[in-house]
């Protein structure tokens, strides 16, 4: 044979088979658009307003470590004073317990902090719902990070500092393959956040069929928050969370409160129609004993406060003594436990 | 073979290599173009645009179910919602991955269904909103009536009853008109408020709230409902689906198209491929074929258009004795033999310039020296324009062949017991012996030569031994041959050759002119023969006596045939037989006699001298007075049997044998004799004598030496003696002549020029030669009174004589007429019958008296 024909095999068949092995790769190399692990029927748990939480979210506990060592560095702001846990203080329900909280150089900012536990149960983030998951509520215009009111940091910044720390290096390539970005910062930090569930709450165990969980007064407080209509809005799971409502149905709540604000318009801040001014995404109930001051501007600053006006303002019931007393009895059986996951 | 590859290769080559190149590449584009969608994501897709249809179907379901509190919270529908943003913006994945394709229409249903989610999306905000707020007043309302009417009188409980009847009216979505009165009702209550008493006043405020705010947000509700629950024009995407669904078709349809494609050229360079390699198979096989035939008996030699050797195969290699390193390279010169000329090769090159091809035999070296003959072939390889590329050479070694052809040729005509020519070649030579000899009338002779009795020998001492003999026999005659015999005049033109059996064939050529020469000089070569063989042979232990016949034939042209001549001879050696073995015969009878009686006079000859047969007669010589001058001696031989022999006869025969010597010398000393005999006598002193020399005699080396020998030893005068030449001994050497003659002149005596005109004359002979006297021939003589010519002759001679001043006188003067004429002219001196015959010296002496 002579050596050139022996040549060419040799360069059609590397030919082919480098057609095959790029053919292979590419086809491999599919992002996987299998059918979402989605139930078939989204309509479950229906018949009773509230559901519980679940026990066990099953997070990446590699990306739930690293978030929480993000949630809790103060590098993530601009003059790396602030962390997340600066506002979002987990040792005290999820916030500051301020009327508002104070950012960079101690600058007040405009709306009282709404707690972190339980937030991944949100549908909206934020009072006027303008972020639509936790991820991007980390980076939203007016968003705690680059708020020159709250924490003011700059992407590029954050990059550049914790590229120059050695374990976030490390742990950032280890489980993401595009290192240290602005999209795998918020991924570590939104998986973090939602692993700060706080479930086996009394009502939760009550939910799950332990009927003694409950006693009989919180239980008179639960019809009654059934019966006077709060559960119509605060309903679902995360006893919230899930609508937007107007705040004062009855009455002219800012009205009546006076000094009214921009951060008073709520939604009509976001969608500009005059219908949502003044409405409010509904906030979650859970844990609702230890997040004192109430609503959005901390108007109340005992549950029993807040359980009157909202009876006044939206239910349109003057609540009697007795009657706050049970629904707040009731409220505290919200209250669930935030087991961190230290098995790593 | 690499010198080849490397020019032509690699311009066929890149051509076709950029083609497989090309092929290769359009290939692999239609292996990618032909990829049909991949199911798994086709089924996504499809299966998301399935699911975004079902979910939109879900969330009207869902609201419905909330909205009619089968379902008592909103995480469904938020979930629902949140999903169908999920399919959407997963869709989006699809159009990223090429999936979904990005044309206007897709862009434009794309852009319909987004706006159809947002505004869902949005509707089901508000709906939560305006359903929750509605669900409780709903709620709340009827508890509070119950309430406000315990505390009211009956008279006052209308208005609420049918504002709760309008509720309920408007709750069944009763239209305008339930929608007017609630209204109205609710004016009404709230003019009425201030006159209820004040415990209920607050209630009836409450219900007059809850009541208005089911009219208000009852509507919208419903609204949003309808919203929620409509699928669309076309439903959620239905346009999306289908298309993209057409988009998938076409793509799988140009998959298929691209598919077959590539099968077809698939097959087509499967096709080509087949046929490149039964191509390179036969080619292959050529080339086998190609080399073994290079690996051929013959020797091959490959050279470039320089002569320069570029390639040898095994069998030039063994023939001619160079390893192909020796000869790479070099140039094929170096196998000269020089056997050849410059011609040679220049006629070589030439015929290969012109026609391309030379073919012959030539003589080369082998590298151990050797030089041996080949068969050569020489090509020249062209290429497509005409310009030589290569020339080519086959040769083979015919050295063997050459061999076999002398060997057959030794076969063919030599015997191969004796190794002599054998009758073929005999038959060959005589027949070109015979137009030789007919174009040169020199006559040759056929002598055959039987063995007497071999026939006897053979049966007796066997066959072997009759070999043995026959070898003897032919070694002896060719022995006979090669010496070279004065007598026997004989050389390279002789043949000896063997007929078969005992039969030998002498062939001599270019005898002679003469008949009776040539049969002479035969008679000698044959009885020599004869004599040869008669010599005893040692056969092993025996010795044998042999002896052979011959018979002989003379042959000058082609009048006679050979086989003619070869019956002659063959009846001849009969006769020879027949005549008692051991002799030779002609076979002409005559010659047969004419030789025999040679012979004899021959021996008689001989013996003539010594028996004292000679004698010297004397014919007078006179001048114009009659006085005698002298004589001119003539040799007489008187035999006792056969009398008078006539000089004519036997001078020749003398001149021949060489007996002419002896003869001529007793001549010149009878002659000296009876010139000193004559001394005394006064009527004799004055004579003088004029003896004949022969040419032989003449020239003798001491010739001259002997004369004045001879001359001083009878002492005599030698101005008496006149010596007699004849024309024809002048033909050679003439300045020996001249040296002799001076030689003897010096001495004294006479030279005269005998027969002056009849041979070789040449009048620079008379310049040149110291003669004293010029003898007129007879010939001339005789016709002088009548012919005119000889008159004119006899004229002139004498004349010039007289001018050269030499003596003249005229032989064979008969008559008186001739005798006057000759005075006339001047010759005074004369020799003939008419003065005298030749005489013995007794009549002489007598005649002068």
């Amino acid at each position: 044979m002579l050596k050139q024909w022996r040549w060419l095999m040799l360069v059609l068949t590397g030919l082919t088979l480098f057609g095959m092995i790029l053919y292979w790769y590419l086809s491999a190399d599919q992002s996987s658009l299998q059918a979402s692990s989605v139930p078939n029927n989204l309509f479950v748990n229906g018949h009773e307003p509230i559901t519980p939480i679940p026990l066990d979210l099953k997070l990446d506990v590699h990306k739930v470590a690293l978030g929480k060592r993000l949630f809790h560095d103060p590098q993530l702001s601009s003059d790396n004073t602030i962390s997340c846990a600066y506002c979002h203080n987990l040792t005290n329900g999820g916030m500051d317990s301020l009327p508002r909280s104070f950012g960079i150089g101690g600058k007040e900012g405009v709306i009282n902090t709404p707690t972190v536990f339980n937030s991944g149960f949100n549908y909206r983030q934020f009072w006027d719902g303008r972020a639509t998951s936790l991820e991007e509520h980390i980076d939203f215009p007016n968003s705690p990070i680059v708020n020159s009111c709250d924490m003011g940091a700059r992407w590029d910044e954050i990059v550049a500092s914790l590229d120059m720390d050695v374990d976030y290096y490390r742990d950032f390539a280890a489980i993401y393959p595009e290192g240290i970005q602005p999209s795998s910062i918020k991924d570590a930090i939104a998986t973090f956040e939602r692993s700060l569930i706080t479930p086996n709450g009394k009502f939760d165990r009550y939910l799950r069929g332990d009927k003694n969980a409950l006693d009989n007064e919180e239980l008179i407080g639960y019809s009654l928050f059934k019966n006077l209509g709060c559960v119509t809005c605060h309903q679902g799971m995360n006893v919230g969370g899930n609508m937007y409502e107007k705040l004062g149905l009855f009455k002219n709540y800012f009205e009546n409160r006076g000094n009214v604000q921009e951060s008073d318009y709520g939604r009509y801040n976001v969608t500009h129609i005059e219908e949502h001014r003044y409405e409010f995404r509904v906030p979650s109930l859970r844990n609702v004993a230890l997040t004192a001051p109430y609503f959005h501007d901390a108007s109340a600053s005992t549950l029993e406060e807040a359980v009157a006006i909202m009876g006044e303002y939206q239910l349109g019931v003057d609540l009697s003594d007795d009657e706050i007393a049970k629904i707040v009895k009731f409220l505290n059986t919200l209250t669930g436990l935030y087991q961190e996951d230290t098995s790593k | 073979m690499k010198m080849f590859a490397k020019r032509h290769f690699v311009k066929k080559g890149t051509w076709q290599m950029l083609l497989f190149g090309v092929a290769a590449i359009v290939l692999l584009i239609l292996f990618f173009e032909a990829q049909p969608v991949d199911p798994n994501k086709h089924n996504a897709l499809i299966s998301d645009l399935r699911e975004l249809q079902k979910r939109d179907t879900e969330l009207g379901e869902a609201v419905l179910q909330s909205h009619y509190q089968l379902h008592h919270n909103y995480d469904g529908v938020v979930a629902i919602m949140l999903r169908i943003q999920e399919i959407f913006s997963g869709i989006a994945k699809h159009q990223e991955i090429g999936l979904l394709p990005y044309s206007p229409e897709v862009m434009h249903e794309l852009d319909i269904l987004r706006q159809q989610i947002e505004q869902k999306s949005v509707a089901l905000e508000d709906f939560k909103s305006h359903d929750a707020v509605t669900k409780n007043s709903l709620l709340y309302l009827p508890l509070q009536v119950n309430i406000l009417l315990a505390g009211l009188p009956e008279s006052q409980h209308d208005t609420f009853e049918l504002l709760l009847r309008d509720i309920l009216l408007i709750t069944l979505n009763q239209g305008e008109l339930a929608h007017d009165s609630l209204k109205k009702h609710i004016n009404l209550v709230d003019r009425n408020i201030p006159n209820l008493p004040e415990s209920v006043q607050a209630f009836a405020e409450l219900v007059s709230m809850h009541a208005m705010t089911i009219l208000s947000n009852h509507g919208e509700v419903s609204e949003l409902l309808e919203q929620l629950n409509s699928q669309g024009r076309d439903g959620f995407g239905t346009k999306l689906e289908q298309l993209y669904l057409k988009h998938y078709q076409v793509g799988q349809n140009n998959a298929a198209a691209f598919q077959l494609l590539l099968l077809l050229l698939a097959m087509l360079m499967l096709g080509y491929a087949i046929y490149l390699y039964y191509q390179m198979i036969e080619r292959e096989d050529q080339l086998r074929i190609a080399a073994t035939a290079f690996e051929t008996q013959e020797g091959i030699i490959i050279t470039d258009a320089n002569s320069n050797v570029i390639k040898v195969n095994q069998a030039f290699q063994k023939i001619t004795g160079y390893s192909s390193e020796d000869l790479l390279g070099k140039k094929p010169s170096m196998l000269k033999s020089g056997k050849h000329d410059r011609k040679f090769y220049i006629a070589m090159w030439e015929s290969i310039n012109s026609t391309g091809s030379w073919q012959g035999e030539i003589w080369d070296r082998r590298k151990n020296g050797e030089i041996y003959p080949k068969w050569l072939s020489i090509t020249a390889a062209k290429d497509a324009s005409g310009a030589v590329t290569h020339y080519v050479g086959t040769h083979t070694d015919i050295t063997e062949r050459k061999a076999a052809e002398a060997e057959i040729e030794k076969l063919a005509f030599y015997d191969p017991l004796t190794k002599l020519p054998n009758r073929r070649m005999l038959t060959q030579r005589l027949v070109t012996a015979l137009a030789s000899s007919a174009r040169s009338s020199l006559i040759g002779s056929l002598l055959f030569v039987d063995l007497d009795n071999f026939k006897t020998l053979n049966d007796t001492l066997g066959h072997d031994v009759g070999d043995i003999l026959l070898q003897q026999v032919a070694h002896r005659l060719t022995s006979c041959l090669r010496v070279s015999d004065a007598v026997a005049r004989l050389g390279e033109y002789d043949t000896v050759a063997r007929l078969g059996g005992d039969e030998f064939v002498v062939m001599l050529e270019d005898l002679s002119a003469q008949k009776f020469d040539a049969a002479s000089k035969t008679k000698i070569v044959g009885e020599k023969i004869l004599a040869t063989l008669n010599q005893p042979y040692q056969l092993g232990t025996h010795e044998h006596h042999c002896s052979a016949s011959i018979g002989a034939t003379l042959f000058s042209d082609h009048q006679t045939s050979m086989e003619e001549l070869m019956k002659q001879a063959d009846i001849a050696m009969y006769q020879a037989k027949k005549a008692g073995r051991s002799t030779l015969r002609f076979f002409d009878p005559r010659m047969q006699e004419t030789v025999d009686s040679h012979a004899a006079l021959e021996s008689d000859l001989r013996n003539a001298l010594v028996q004292q047969q000679f004698q010297l007669y004397y014919q007078i010589q006179v001048d114009n007075s009659h006085h005698s001058l002298g004589a001119e001696a003539l040799i007489r031989w008187i035999h006792p049997e056969r009398g008078f022999v006539s000089p004519a006869q036997f001078i020749p025969l003398a001149e021949e044998t060489g007996l002419i010597l002896p003869i001529g010398r007793w001549v010149l000393e009878t002659a000296c004799a009876q010139l000193k005999a004559w001394e005394k006598n006064a009527l004799t002193s004055h004579l003088v004598l004029a003896v004949n020399v022969s040419a032989k005699q003449f020239h003798q080396p001491d010739f001259a030496a002997q004369v004045k020998a001879t001359v001083q030893r009878y002492d005599i005068k030698p101005n008496q003696l006149k010596l007699e030449l004849t024309e024809s001994m002048l033909v050679d050497s003439i300045e020996d002549t001249i040296a002799i003659m001076d030689a003897l002149n010096k001495v004294g005596v006479q030279f005269s020029l005998d027969d002056f005109g009849t041979g070789y004359s040449s009048l620079q002979y008379l310049k040149k030669l110291p003669l004293d006297q010029l003898k007129i021939d007879q010939t001339f003589v005789r016709d002088i009174a009548t012919d005119n010519s000889d008159k004119a002759i006899v004229k002139t001679v004498i004349a010039m004589a007289h001018g050269l001043n030499l003596d003249v006188i005229a032989e064979g003067v008969e008559t008186e007429a001739q005798r006057q004429f000759l005075l006339d002219e001047g010759c005074m001196h004369y020799q003939g019958y008419l003065f005298g015959k030749p005489v013995p010296i007794a009549e002489f002496e007598v005649s002068l008296k």
